[in-house]
This record gives C-alpha cells, structure tokens and sequence, in this order.
C-alpha cells in the first residue's frame, strides 16, 4: 500500500507575531467607516487593517473609548 | 485583587525575620524551635516558617507560655485581625487584666509568636524585597526607631489558629455591680436579630456611588468637604437601617473605610476608586461579616462615639481595643446571657487604661459610645442579639453568629437562603426581597442593576449602563438571563429580555482588544491550517488572526519569520528619496501601524516597489486628504520624525505651506552681475560707494541690480578700477 504523507499539514506555519496591538473590531465596515470620519478620533487611529479592523495608536486606548463613548457606542474592552 | 494574608503569610514571615539581626535571630529561633545544630541564618528562617506549620511543635510551644500570654493571643485570634497597633495591643492586654501589658507583647515577640510588621502588611501587594543588611537588633532598639511602618505587631495565622480556643481571662458570670438595678429580659419580648445584609448591601452601594464619582482626599488625608457631604448624605448609605436600634454617627464614613480595608475601594493616588469584591463574598454571609468584624480594630479615622474623627492632632482612638474587649467579654458569658450594655461599658472603661484618669476626659468619649457600637455596628453584622425593656433599655449577648465570628463556636443559626427572591417588572425595576439575599447574589445585582433603595425589599432598576456595566465584568447575555431567571419568583417579562438583548447586541457593535497578539499569516490557506490546527485566534480577515493573549499559543506549531512589539518605540525604516516626497518603506523592518499609517497620506507607487521595498509618492493631493482625516502638519512631523528620524522634508513644507492667507510668491526683472571671485563681491556689498546699488546678493560671486541703478555702479566701480561689461546676451532656445 503506498501511503502519501502530507508534508504541507505537518509543517511549522510560518507566521508574523505583532505583539501588544490595540484595535477595534467593528460590526461591519460601515461603522468602522463612521469612526474614521470622527475627526478626533482619526488622530488616535492609525490606520485600517481591513474593512472592519482599525488599529489603535501606542497610548491612545482610553481616549479612543471615551470619544466612542461620546459617540453613543458601549465599546467592549477585552484587557488581556 | 491582593492575595489573602491567609496564602501569603509564610513570605512575610520569611520577609520579617530577614530583617533580624543574626543574634536576635538565633535567640527568637533557640526560645521558638530550639534547633540541635547551628544552621546558617537562611535555614534558619526556612526551617521557622516550616515550624509555624507544624502543628506538634506550634501546641507544644503555646502550652508552654504563660496563662496571661495566653489570653492575649486568644484575644488577638479571635478579633480576625492579623496586624495591631503597638499602643492597641498594650490596652487589650492591660484590660485583660496584666499590669504591665508592654512586657506580655515583648515577651511574645522574644519567643517567635508575634512578629514586628516591617513589612507594612497593608501594602501587602507591594511587598519589600528581601532585606540584606538585617537592622533589628533588639526589640527595644525597634521600638525606639520603628521606621516608616509605624509600631505594629503581626500576628501569624498559624499562631492565631492554634490559639483561639485559649481562655479569656475576662469575667464568666455576669455580676452587676453592688446597687445597680438587675435588669431581667421580658420573657415574652421578641429576640431582636438583624439578617447580616445590611452591611454588604451598603457596600454594594458604595461602590456604585464610587463607580460614578471616585470620592477624593485631600493632602491630611481627608475627604474633600462636598465627597464628604455625599457620603453623609446619601440616603441609602448613610440613613439609618430599616431595623436600627441606636443613631450611628458617620456610618457612610465607616462604611468607606471598611469598603478600603475590604478593598471593595482602592486608593489610586489622592483618590478612591471601585475595587473588587473579596473572595469571601462567594463563601457566604458568615464569611463576609467575619472579614468586616475583621476590618473593624484597623479602622483609626472612625469612632462610635464622635464619628468621623478628622482632627489630626488627635488620632488617639481608644475605642478598637475597648470595643474588642467587650465583645469579647461577651462572648465570655453563658450564651443565654443578657447583659445590659451600660454596665458592659462601665465595666470596661475601669478596665481599659485611656479611661485611667476620666477626669482630662470629655464627658462625649465617657458614655454611650460601646450602646452605639453594640446596638448599631455589632447588631447590623449579627453578632449581637437584643431585647427590649418595658423603659425602652435594650439588653445585648452574644449571637450564635458572633460565636461563630470569634470562633469559639461552630454552631450558628445561619440557614441556606431562598433562591427565588427576585421578582422583575416589565417597567425594568427589580425588587430583591431580602430574606433570599446572600452576599454572592447581592455582588451579582450589583453588577447587574442600580440601586434605588435597601429596606426589606430591595429596589433595582436594570438601565443600558448597568447593563453595560455587568457586560464589562464578563457576564454574557445568557448569563444575565440565567440569574434573572435562577433568582426569579416569575418568568422574567418579555420585554426586559428584549431590552437586555439589545443593549448587549450594541455593546458587542465594537470591541476594543487592548494589548492583543495579532498572528499574520503569508496566505489564507495558512491561516486556515493554524485554525484546523487549534489555534485559539479569532480571524478577522483571510490572513490575519487575533488573540487576547499567547497563553495557549502552540508556538512550537509555528515559525515565527518576524515579531514586533507594539508597546516599544517605533522603529525608522523609511527613507525618503531626494525629491522629498518619495517614500520607501524597507519591508523587512516595517509593520502594521506603518503599513496603515502610509496610504492615509501618500499614494502607493506599484510599479516601482518590490519584495523588499514598498514606495508611496505624497502630493498636494495626498496631503490635502491626509489633513481631513486628522493629520496635522504637527502630526505628519511627528511622524517623519518616529519613522524617518528627521522633520518634513522642505518639499513636503513646500505643499503644506501653500495656505491662502500666505504672502503668495513675485516675481520682478532685475540685472545679474558677475564678479571674478568672492572677494571682489565681498568688497562691493561693503564699500558704501558701490553697495548702495546693490539690491541682493544671490550667491558668493553673483549679485542683482535694479535697471535704474546700473550705471551709478557702473560708474562706482571705475572709480576702484574695475570696469562692467555687459556679458553676451543668452540665445533663446
């Protein structure tokens, strides 16, 4: 019997580790959409990552919440 | 939250006696464990902290000491508190009837059983490092110079187990002095009992009211006059209970600092934050009013007979050991034992040596103060049981509770509560009826629910940020619905389900990972793989995963090609190209802020990036977009100056500047003289003769002139021998 082993399966994943990021995950692109236009909250925000992820400047968590808070939105802070 | 003293006991105890002189040491050690060899000191204390441990060895000791020792540990084991006062140790023992109540606290400090707190237990989640110049010489010598930490005595739990059936040398008959009228209890009157929740639903209260105003002090320690205010004030913290007794002074402010002692409050610099509940809250009511009674001798700033004691020239307060003591006298008397709490008093105060010379007293710390601290304090945490006279006198004992608090009972009439006890209403109002509250289910609502008032039926309002509140501390949904429905005498209403479900559905609209582990995968399919394979990410796009933390990362399923740190500096891998507005990333040393940062203001240039090289073009264009969603000609510096190490490059400013208030650019028709060299140049813009035809200079050897002025420096120039032609016109192209 010839038996194929699946290399490809067993193999180490090579994978980029980014450490200690901070970002808000959204319910959709339209409400990430809404908060990049908040313009204070575009300065605390560094960029999108994808249609629903939006990564989070080096310190700037707890005023990101508050400007969301003040937008009417109950973010969900997970801590590590 | 902090560690119990409970499980950290045996490294303050190694802490402590590393701070011993090695000659004090051997000498508490010789008298404590009596060792066969000469051990080295770190043995030594290794082998003192397994010898409070060893029960054999720990009875032994005590049945060696001294009757009079005896009764001061007992009574020290049985007020739950670990850590005394010097000065409070002195009166318990004096009133326990020593003459000199320094020597009992020395002799048990020489023999190993109380220990000097140089570690200053209230920090205990900030302990000191080990100590490696030992500074306690002798006993006498730390009393003379204590430290910072103040003079306080530790008291091992082990020592306190082991010592809390020890008999109290207090009286075991009730005697009422000769003339005093012999108060008998009604036979018919009711034995007066409070549930014991009152307490804890006060300090659900107080953390609620913290929650949204965090109380703050001021530089002696105080509390700001309006948080002060507050704390009097509010009618649900501060109003006497539904089945008071006795007026308490203050009760918000003891309730404040029981709350800091119980860390249910957390002091973060100048101010008191909402900290935690205590574990004990999940083991019962008996396990919380033991941990108040606990708190109640190491609260200095309150005091049953004025309150609040906020003079700080006066911060003597006596009434910790006098109202130890008398609960403990108390719980020295047949359980049956009426007593009338006058006499209690009286009693005490021959007793107690602050009362020695009652004639420097103030009548106000003379009487009335243990009736407010029996009848209002003790009563409310159940350790006491009263019965009212026909004149309206109560008497007091002891409770089966209060037995159970000193631990010289085991027996108590504490009954497992009714576990249907909320009754919600479609309005959002919760009504808790009190007699199935327990501890667990009161921290729950808490949470869950604001409180309107406490009474025999408690009232809470479910609101979105309570709510939200309940979300925050890790309850699902499910789980809210779950208690609602465990604790309910009815199916909740469909609409307060309905309410709950959509404030939780928008509070799960953002969710905001702090400090995550985001893993980037080259291509989907490994992503795919690393999810087959257990990975305990979520996925939020083809390539990338996020988790909370790496705890429970495989990473020997991995290889790792790149890892960056989010919470370092940023690291400088663009440079920019001469034109200054061609950027280029160097992908090898680049990450995720950098790669979403860059398109915000430049365009990203395909065709001339690579593998190894992203490049990004800013224009006019780029820039003016980039300033709409925020960034800042001071931003954009910013961050030139984090990824590329220097400021905006002129070409850059050249954009950012184009403002239309700014003096815009002109332009006018002037003469370029050459000269030979700098020299000559340096002579004509110096000699007043020639230098006041000169309009600007343009570079070493070039200047401008106006047409106008073309022959008067052609003619100031003859005059020092040089003589202007005029150079061949250029062709134009």
């Amino acid at each position: 019997m010839l038996i194929v082993s699946n290399k490809t399966s067993i193999a180490r994943i090579p994978v980029k580790l980014h450490r200690r990021v901070c970002l808000v995950l959204t319910e959709d692109a339209l409400l990430a959409e809404e908060i990049l236009a908040r313009k204070k909250l575009a300065s605390d925000i560094s960029g999108r990552l994808t249609n629903e992820v939006l990564l989070v400047r080096t310190g700037r968590l707890e005023s990101v919440v508050a400007e969301l808070q003040r937008m009417g939105h109950t973010p969900q802070v997970l801590q590590r | 939250m902090t560690e119990p003293i409970q499980k950290i006991w045996p490294e303050l105890v190694r802490l402590i006696l590393g701070r011993y002189d090695e000659k004090l040491l051997r000498e508490v050690v010789q008298r404590f464990l009596r060792p066969r060899n000469q051990w080295p000191v770190e043995e030594l204390i290794d082998r003192c902290v397994e010898a409070f441990d060893n029960t054999v060895l720990l009875n032994r000791r005590l049945k060696e000491l001294d009757e009079s020792r005896k009764t001061l540990l007992a009574a020290l084991a049985q007020s739950g508190q670990c850590k005394w006062k010097l000065g409070q140790l002195i009166e318990i023992s004096m009133c326990l009837g020593q003459d000199d109540g320094l020597s009992a606290v020395f002799d048990l400090l020489n023999q190993g059983f109380l220990l000097p707190d140089v570690v200053n237990l209230e920090q205990k989640d900030r302990l000191p490092k080990p100590c490696k110049s030992p500074y306690i010489k002798s006993f006498e010598q730390w009393i003379g110079f204590p430290g910072p930490e103040g003079l306080a005595i530790f008291l091992p739990p082990p020592i306190s187990q082991r010592s809390i059936a020890f008999p109290l040398s207090l009286p075991q008959k009730y005697e009422p002095p000769e003339g005093a009228e012999i108060l008998e209890p009604d036979p018919i009157a009711p034995v007066l009992q409070a549930d014991g929740m009152e307490f804890p639903l006060r300090m659900s209260v107080l953390l609620q009211m913290v929650h949204k105003d965090p109380l703050r002090k001021n530089q002696q320690g105080g509390f700001f006059k309006r948080d002060l205010e507050n704390l009097r004030a509010n009618s649900m913290l501060s109003a006497d209970p539904s089945d008071r007794l006795i007026e308490v002074p203050d009760l918000g402010i003891l309730l404040t600092e029981i709350g800091l002692k119980l860390g249910v409050l957390v002091p973060k610099e100048s101010e008191l934050h909402p900290g935690t509940f205590p574990a004990s809250w999940d083991e019962g009511l008996l396990a919380v009013l033991t941990e108040i009674w606990a708190a109640l001798p190491a609260i200095d700033s309150w005091n049953p007979s004025t309150g609040l004691n906020d003079n700080p020239e006066d911060r003597s307060n006596p009434y910790n050991s006098a109202c130890l003591v008398a609960v403990l006298a108390l719980g020295n008397l047949p359980s049956n034992q009426w007593v009338d709490p006058e006499l209690l008093e009286s009693w005490v105060i021959d007793h107690h040596p602050y009362w020695k010379d009652r004639e420097s007293i103030r009548p106000s710390r003379l009487k009335g103060w243990l009736v407010k601290f029996l009848l209002g304090i003790a009563f409310q945490i159940r350790m006491i049981q009263a019965t009212k006279l026909l004149g309206g006198k109560y008497l007091v004992r002891l409770s089966p509770v209060g037995r159970s608090i000193l631990g010289i009972q085991k027996e108590n009439d504490l009954q497992d509560v009714i576990a249907k006890t909320l009754l919600v209403q479609p309005n959002l109002e919760i009504l808790a009826f009190r007699q199935g509250l327990n501890p667990a289910l009161a921290r729950d609502l808490t949470n869950l629910a604001t409180l309107k008032s406490i009474g025999p039926a408690c009232q809470l309002l479910l609101e979105p940020e309570s709510v939200y509140f309940a979300l925050e501390t890790g309850l699902r949904y499910e789980d809210i619905c779950g208690l609602l429905e465990r604790h309910g005498t009815r199916p909740t209403p469909q609409a307060v389900l309905d309410a709950i479900k959509t404030w939780s559905n928008k509070h799960e609209r953002i969710t905001i990972y702090a400090s995550a582990t985001l893993l980037e995968f080259p291509t989907a399919q490994d992503l795919e793989n690393a999810l087959s394979r257990g990975l305990p990410a979520l996925k939020i796009s083809d390539r990338f995963a996020v988790a909370t933390s790496e705890e429970g990362i495989d990473f020997s399923q991995y290889r790792l090609t790149a890892t960056r740190d989010y919470g370092l500096m940023p690291e400088k891998c663009v440079q920019v190209e001469s034109d200054g507005v061609t950027l280029v990333v160097d992908i090898s040393r680049s990450d995720l802020l950098l790669e979403t940062e860059l398109p915000r203001f430049a365009d990203f240039v395909e065709d001339a990036s690579s593998q190894q090289r992203r490049v990004y073009k800013l224009s006019p264009e780029t820039l003016k977009k980039a300033d709409q969603v925020g960034y800042t000609p001071t931003a954009l510096d910013d961050w030139f100056q984090q990824r590329l190490g220097h400021s905006l490059t002129p070409a850059i400013q050249l954009i950012l500047g184009a403002k239309s208030d700014a003096v815009p650019p002109s332009f006018e028709t002037m003469l370029v003289v050459h000269l030979e060299n700098e020299l000559i140049t340096d002579g004509i813009m110096q000699w007043p003769e020639t230098a006041q035809w000169i309009h600007s200079r343009l570079g070493p050897c070039a200047l401008t002139v106006n047409s106008e002025s073309l022959e008067k420096l052609r003619k100031a120039l003859l005059q020092a021998g040089h003589k202007l032609v005029e150079s061949s016109p250029v062709q134009e192209a």
